[in-house]
């Protein structure tokens, strides 16, 4: 399932794909699966995007 | 200047090289096993049945190793649902043991026949039977054996594991 908030927290921030992911140490592929659903990251993965965008995981990864 | 071999790690391509390099070590595997099976076939019957030892002993080292990586994190068996079973799956591994023998008394089973053939035996039938039902009950009970062996040392690992854990909680 896409990930629209995630995508919408790191426009906020005006942060590409490769810059956000460059924050949290992965690859720009790997937020952009993040954010099309297409890999489940890990709770430490998650927690360091969160970090990295000042939301709350609920606000991030919660499922509607 | 930096380190190029001690670049952050990607945990998404990680666990895809994991999958990969599973792969090739199957390959790898059954690949040397097949080979040691095709020195060995050609020299039965002769003085000095032999396999290139050098490749016999990296495919025992490499199998060990893994076992006992897995085991001193605990972990008794690469399925999921029993790599940390609270209790020994004994069902799953009669299963297994059984079907381990079959494989490895089919094969020997076919060596023999081969073999005999080869060099004009006849009337040879009760003799590979018994041959290949001795392999079938003596190697059954092993596999299970090291199962069970192998399963015992990684519970005590890993209630030792968890009583650490505890103990930094108090």
């Amino acid at each position: 399932m896409k990930n629209k908030k995630l995508k919408m927290a790191r426009v906020e921030h005006d942060l590409s794909q490769a810059q956000l992911a460059k924050a949290v140490g992965v690859t720009r592929q790997t937020i952009g699966l993040i954010e099309a659903g297409g890999y489940n990251p890990t709770l430490k993965l998650c927690i360091q995007i969160c970090k990295v965008l000042g939301k709350t995981l609920d606000e991030l990864f919660w499922e509607e | 200047m930096r380190n190029p071999f001690n670049a952050a790690k990607d945990e998404r391509i990680q666990a895809e090289l994991n999958s990969i390099y599973r792969i090739g070590y199957l390959v790898l595997m059954f690949g040397i096993l097949f080979d040691l099976f095709l020195q060995y076939v050609p020299t039965l019957g002769a003085e000095n049945v032999s396999v290139r030892p050098v490749e016999f002993a990296v495919f025992l080292v490499a199998n060990i190793l893994c076992l006992v990586l897995m085991v001193r994190k605990g972990i008794s068996d690469d399925d999921s649902r029993y790599a940390e079973a609270d209790s020994f799956p004994r069902g799953y591994y009669i299963r297994v043991s059984l079907l381990g023998a079959l494989i490895a008394s089919v094969l020997f089973g076919a060596i023999q026949v081969y073999r005999f053939s080869e060099i004009g035996l006849t009337d040879t039938v009760l003799v590979v039977l018994i041959t290949t039902a001795s392999i079938f009950i003596f190697t059954a009970p092993t596999i299970f054996g090291v199962q069970y062996f192998c399963y015992r040392l990684a519970k005590k690992r890993r209630d030792k594991m968890e009583q650490t854990y505890n103990d930094d909680e108090k």
